[in-house]
């Protein structure tokens, strides 16, 4: 790591273990945006989880930062989550996988 | 008119009496008293919004038992507290975010998803059902859901009440805020919805969200993917939203259901989420898209 590098500690920074939602990828979108330096480290060491909604978002934004962002550390599951966001047609096990299936649901009145 | 929580396992069922016990709630005036005329069986979606409800309304409720005093019924415990909660005692929880700044409230809800789901499992004292259902399910079942509060609901508070049975080895959590809805919500946004039932339709079936990315609309995932996990033979789940005058529900026995509350609304958002023990590991990402 060069002294053009900003290392950041996602655990540490956040104070926490999984990095569960939009909010914090906004807040360290804008970190990474208003730092000076060129390439910026995310190190995942000791994040346990990270959700679909903070990966996609922070992935959606990196393509528009004009810096060097390298992801460290993460572990499998988190590494798991992050190639899935970056899948758009990816197909899941759904009981209702279709618009078509919910239109079979009986209307209930309580 | 009285309160009734009966003993029925089936959620559905479970659903229907607490829209008949909101529908009794709200025609009392606030500051006034109720009181439960029978407690058969306690479930997070029976009395959490009971609770939300008569404290945001100043409603007394009399002959609450020994079991509600000790999950602090109604008033439930704020998240500030977390470090008091034992390993037998788990109480309603509480997010105020009344007072709190943009930051605040961002704060007091990444701390609700980031240690809930680890109060929640040390509360589960069966080894097996914590193995097989992992540390993945609970972050992302209350992850998404705690999001979708801190991006939309523009609540003052926000509650989670869960709860574990070893005898059927079941969990269910239900959370709920008292904002603005899916469908004010999705109005402010600029979507095109009509009334609650609509906009609820068109978030379940077309997975319409109030978020924008770069200048377009973005798909909704947290609840297709929330259903996708709990709706299937692994999990045996069910899920049920609430929202204004209009609900959905579905459970893996292949119920699916829109409902319609007819001299009732919920001002925010219910949420609730069953599970039991799966027959073997759960791999959450053959659930998310």
């Amino acid at each position: 790591m060069s002294i053009f590098d900003k290392h950041i500690n996602l655990q540490k920074e956040f104070d926490v273990s999984a990095l569960n939602n939009r909010a914090t990828a906004k807040k360290l979108v804008k970190s990474i945006q208003s730092s000076w330096v060129n390439t910026v480290v995310l190190d995942f060491s000791d994040i346990e989880f990270a959700s679909r909604s903070f990966l996609d978002e922070l992935n959606s934004h990196l393509p528009h930062i004009e810096k060097e962002v390298k992801k460290t550390n993460m572990n499998a599951s988190v590494r798991e989550m992050d190639e899935l966001v970056q899948q758009p047609n990816r197909q899941a096990h759904s009981p209702l996988n279709n618009s078509e299936s919910y239109s079979e649901s009986e209307l209930l009145t309580f | 008119m009285s309160l009734h929580i009966g003993g029925s396992w089936d959620p559905l069922e479970r659903i229907k009496e607490l829209v008949n016990n909101l529908r009794a709630l709200s025609s009392i005036p606030d500051g006034g008293t109720t009181s439960f005329s029978t407690i058969d069986f306690i479930r997070p979606v029976s009395i959490l919004p009971i609770a939300s409800y008569a404290f945001d309304h100043n409603i007394t409720i009399q002959n609450a038992n020994s079991y509600l005093d000790s999950i602090e019924f109604p008033d439930g415990t704020n998240t500030s507290e977390f470090n008091k909660i034992g390993q037998t005692y788990f109480p309603i929880t509480k997010a105020d975010l009344k007072s709190a700044s943009r930051d605040g409230r961002e704060e007091k809800l990444r701390f609700l998803s980031d240690q809930y789901p680890k109060l929640l499992r040390r509360n589960i004292d069966d080894q097996e059902f914590l193995d097989r259902v992992g540390n993945n399910v609970f972050y992302l079942l209350i992850s998404e859901m705690v999001d979708n509060i801190m991006e939309h609901s523009e609540a003052d508070l926000a509650y989670i009440f869960s709860q574990f049975w070893p005898a059927n080895n079941s969990c269910e959590i239900c959370l709920l805020d008292n904002g603005i809805g899916i469908y004010q919500s999705l109005k402010n946004a600029g979507r095109s919805v009509t009334d609650d039932m609509d906009a609820l339709e068109k978030v379940i079936r077309q997975h319409l969200s109030a978020k924008d990315e770069f200048g377009s609309q973005k798909r909704g995932t947290g609840i297709k993917n929330t259903i996708n996990l709990l709706s299937n033979n692994e999990l045996n789940g069910y899920f049920c939203v609430i929202s204004g005058n209009a609900g959905y529900f579905i459970d893996n026995n292949g119920r699916n259901h829109f409902i319609n509350l007819t001299q009732v609304s919920w001002n925010g958002t219910i949420i609730c989420m069953g599970f039991q023990k799966p027959p073997k590991h759960v791999d959450i990402y053959e659930y998310i898209r």
